[in-house]
């Protein structure tokens, strides 16, 4: 990188704040998934004006920036595919205002999910949105991605609990998006930022909504025989006019990563199982656990166990929260698939994602948002084990394919990034993805943020794929936990 | 042939002599002082498109209609030309209740899709005024989200796909059909409250919900805003299972409307639980009270009333309804826990000065405030939508990148979009 760059972005941020040996950028080069890619510098910036200076000064050198929260992004989000500088959020970490009147947070970007509901929690409020890294990830990421989590059945994604935005543009302005007050006049650029990716600016401040604890959680862990009995429980519990707070399901090779770790008491004969919270004044959820029960019963649950102390249910919890974790149990690593199918579809969309991971001779664990009807499978592999990421990438290609084509989408929460870049032509049309375009042009982002992602390249599917292999082959087995 | 006639003509062609009103009956149509050459009355998609395609190439502005219970919204377009009365796109595409969502034709009037859902006991977040009259398509141009928004959010919230027939006429969408999406950018989120200035919407895909099992309604008066206020925090606060909330004043008391649902243990302790909370609060049951939301949510095209809306922290409202109620209007209604108010004026009042003075008393209490409906017998100022909001630039871009020409509803928006 240029020296004079590397120079000028000191005396912006401070000399500590600047990374740009090799040792320090290779920690930069990663987030969750497959893709890798070096930055050539990694800023550090401790204040919004700080990250105006940055983006001005990379505009003038034409150099692209993709900002970077906790790295644990799905999609290759944080991953700068095309070089630059990397904007770190983490010094960007301050819980600026709990306004417990109002129910509101305004934090900065690096703020850890987690800890805006530990911050809340003295005025018996929370931040409803709960992705499974809630420890790590960070608020900016969550709004680059519009992160979801198990209880966005009931409380809906990033994109609802965000009210206000304070964004630096391509031109290093900062311009306030949305407020604190409600119904801002004008097109409401708010709900285009979030879920963006990182293309369309950099987010340095945020406005969240908080929610009041619920009086009363019945958490239900409901084993069945099979997969199908518990995608029938799924359809069964929504159609009867009861949307639980969060409706999981593990399989059975989940259930076998994860009993020998945590002893959730999982039959190891099972199929199955759901994992059901529904929430609310006691009597409404009593009343909807019992009702809950009673279908997954009547749908021949083999045992259904209900928890109703902080503690009981923790217990019912803690397989699902191992899962990812536990899988490096049965493979060094695993892909993680996040289709989305219509919930009346589940059961024979999941019959097909066995078929196809059988006929590509690679095993999955499913561990998934069941009642949204968001899927994540995880496929597992060894890729020292030669053409293994290859065909981990077709089969997985493939199952988004059935979700597309029973009605569904290519991601549910974790964004288009780069690996699923080439699949947006599936679901969007020329013209759709030219208003898209437009977007990011009305914003005046070109490729100024975060390059390389969401929109399809003008490449075949094929050469494009070959592209994402070699980054593959590139990777290291512990890539993937 | 004038231009008026070649229009009427190359309507013809497109729409077929159902799909065309003109002449006097198109008056029905006027914002404002405005009258449209034309009216299209398009039956099915691709007649939007090509309306739009004749609009882009003669350079007409075409001003999409559903029921017309919003049309007082926003400035007279600076261009008329052609009203595009999308109520004959009536059908309900998608209904799998077992999946939760619906997929329908933006004209399908409100109630209409309401009934239909209640059917398979479901209900759609949709809550505008006037709901046997105002179409889907309008409520999400609009933005409307009347007093259940409290339980279901705002149109934002719930809608989670459209198609659009953008201002050349080219047909596209926005999300999918399915309750997580994060596939791209979410344009919908830009079309809900672009009111007809980016593209006309032709089909919207919504999450739905169940129906309560059991229901209950209360009302009860207040002497200050400030009691209600906390009397309905309190309520949010503790979870009840509330479906709708709204705060009401003609002259006098301020009555909390309050509508539950749910389990019906859950509701009988909730009716008691609130009850309790507003005795002790000083307020007094109102049974017989009407509910008038809708009257002062509605914005006809051509009214003869001032309304302002205004938005503020759920936490400075009641100063604001205190503000307002020196103002003189004849009906006010809130909704608390959002922070927003809408207040209105008859016709004998002085609309510019009222207007003035309730924009300025939200900006002075660090929110926004916009004219919600104006007298049309008066020219409205310019500043209906307050002061500029700081995207305004960004705003412009997106106006100029999807409409260069134009078409839709120009001049109706914020910062002269």
């Amino acid at each position: 990188m240029d020296s004079r760059l590397l120079q000028e972005l000191r005396r912006i941020v401070g000399r500590r704040y600047v990374l740009h040996r090799p040792e320090e950028l290779i920690v930069y080069e990663y987030d969750a998934t497959i893709e890798r890619a070096l930055p050539e510098a990694v800023v550090l910036p401790g204040s919004a004006e700080e990250v105006a200076a940055v983006v001005r000064l990379a505009r003038r050198y034409g150099v692209p920036v993709t900002p970077r929260g906790a790295g644990t992004g799905l999609s290759g989000g944080a991953v700068p595919c095309e070089g630059g500088i990397v904007l770190a959020t983490a010094r960007l970490c301050r819980i600026l205002e709990i306004d417990p009147e109002n129910a509101l947070a305004v934090v900065e970007p690096g703020v850890v999910n987690l800890d805006v509901s530990l911050a809340a929690a003295p005025y018996g409020l929370y931040y409803a949105p709960d992705p499974s890294s809630q420890r790590a990830c960070t608020i900016g990421g969550n709004v680059a991605e519009n992160a979801g989590g198990p209880h966005c059945l009931r409380y809906g994604t990033t994109t609802n609990h965000v009210l206000g935005l304070e964004l630096v543009t391509a031109e290093g302005e900062l311009v306030w998006l949305g407020g604190k007050t409600p119904d801002a006049p004008g097109y409401d650029l708010v709900g285009v930022v979030v879920g963006s990716e990182g293309t369309l600016g950099i987010v340095t401040k945020v406005v969240l909504r908080l929610l009041p604890r619920p009086e009363a959680t019945v958490t239900l862990l409901a084993i069945f025989d099979d997969v199908d009995a518990a995608c029938e429980a799924v359809s069964a519990i929504i159609g009867q006019g009861i949307v639980p707070a969060a409706l999981e399901m593990l399989d059975r090779n989940t259930m076998l990563a994860v009993e020998p770790y945590v002893q959730a008491g999982y039959p190891p004969d099972a199929g199955a199982v759901l994992l059901i919270e529904v929430e609310g004044l006691r009597e409404e959820a009593v009343e909807q656990a019992e009702a809950v029960r009673g279908i997954c019963q009547e749908l021949s649950a083999r045992e259904v166990r209900m928890g109703f102390t902080p503690e009981e249910r923790e217990r019912l919890w803690a397989g699902r929260k191992a899962a990812l974790g536990a899988l490096g149990r049965l493979a060094p690593s695993y892909y993680i698939l996040d289709g989305v199918v219509p919930r009346t579809r589940l059961p024979q969309v999941m019959r097909r994602v066995y078929e196809i991971c059988d006929r590509f001779g690679l095993q999955v664990a499913n561990v998934f948002h069941a009642g949204d009807g968001n899927l994540h499978p995880n496929i597992l592999f060894d890729e020292r084990e030669p053409g293994a990421a290859r065909r981990v990438l077709d089969c997985g290609e493939e199952v988004l394919r059935v979700c597309v084509e029973a009605g569904g989408t290519i991601t549910g929460e974790h964004g288009v990034g780069y690996e699923k870049r080439d699949y947006m032509r599936w679901i969007f049309s020329d013209d759709d993805l030219a208003v898209m375009a437009a977007l990011k042009e009305a914003f005046g982002a070109g490729e100024a943020f975060n390059p390389g992602k969401v929109f399809p390249t003008h490449k075949g599917c094929g050469e494009v794929s070959s592209g994402m292999r070699s980054a593959i082959a590139k990777v290291g087995p512990d890539a993937y936990v | 042939m004038g231009r008026t006639g070649a229009l009427e003509s190359a309507l013809l062609d497109i729409l077929g002599r159902d799909g065309l009103v003109t002449g006097e009956a198109a008056a029905a149509y006027a914002i404002a002082e405005m009258t449209p050459i034309a009216v299209a009355r398009p039956s099915t998609v691709e007649q939007v498109a090509e309306v739009l395609r004749l609009a882009c190439r003669e350079g007409l502005a075409v001003v999409p209609w559903g029921g017309g219970t919003m049309m007082g919204l926003g400035a007279p377009p600076r261009r008329y030309d052609v009203a595009l009365d999308l109520r004959r796109l009536d059908r309900v595409l998608e209904h799998e209740p077992a999946d939760l969502t619906c997929t329908v034709q933006s004209g399908v009037a409100v109630a209409a899709l309401q009934s239909r859902l209640a059917q398979s006991g479901q209900t759609v977040g949709l809550d505008p005024p006037l709901p046997e009259h105002a179409t889907v398509g309008g409520t999400l141009a609009a933005a409307i989200a009347g007093p259940r928004r409290y339980a279901c959010g705002h149109p934002r919230d719930y809608t989670i796909g459209m198609r659009v027939v953008l201002a050349d006429g080219r047909v596209t969408r926005a999300g999918g059909r399915v309750v997580k999406n994060v596939a791209g950018y979410d344009l919908c989120k830009l079309y809900i409250g672009s009111l007809g200035t980016l593209g006309v919407i032709v089909e919207a895909t919504f999450k739905l919900l169940p129906l309560p099992r059991a229901t209950a309604s209360l009302a009860f008066a207040f002497a200050a805003p400030q009691a209600a206020c906390s009397v309905s925090r309190e309520v949010w606060r503790r979870g009840l299972p509330v479906t709708a909330m709204w705060l009401q004043r003609e002259v006098g008391p301020y009555i909390l409307f309050l509508e539950l649902g749910g389990s019906p243990g859950a509701v009988a302790r909730s009716v008691a639980t609130a009850s309790e909370l507003a005795t002790a609060a000083g307020g007094t049951p109102a049974e017989n009270a009407s509910p008038r939301w809708q009257e002062a949510m509605a914005s006809p095209a051509r009214g003869d009333t001032l309304a302002v809306r205004l938005s503020v922290l759920p936490s400075r409202l009641p100063e604001a309804l205190e503000s307002l109620a020196v103002l003189g209007p004849e009906l006010t209604v809130a909704f608390p826990t959002v922070g927003s108010a809408y207040a209105r004026w008859p016709a004998t009042v002085d609309a510019r000065s009222v207007a003035g003075q309730a924009l300025h008393m939200a900006s002075a209490l660090r929110g926004t405030a916009i004219v919600h409906a104006w007298p049309s017998a008066s020219p409205p100022p310019a500043d209906l939508w307050g002061a500029a909001p700081p995207a305004a630039s960004i705003m412009r871009r997106i106006k100029e990148l999807w409409d260069p020409r134009a078409v839709l509803s120009p001049g109706r928006f914020v910062a002269g979009i």
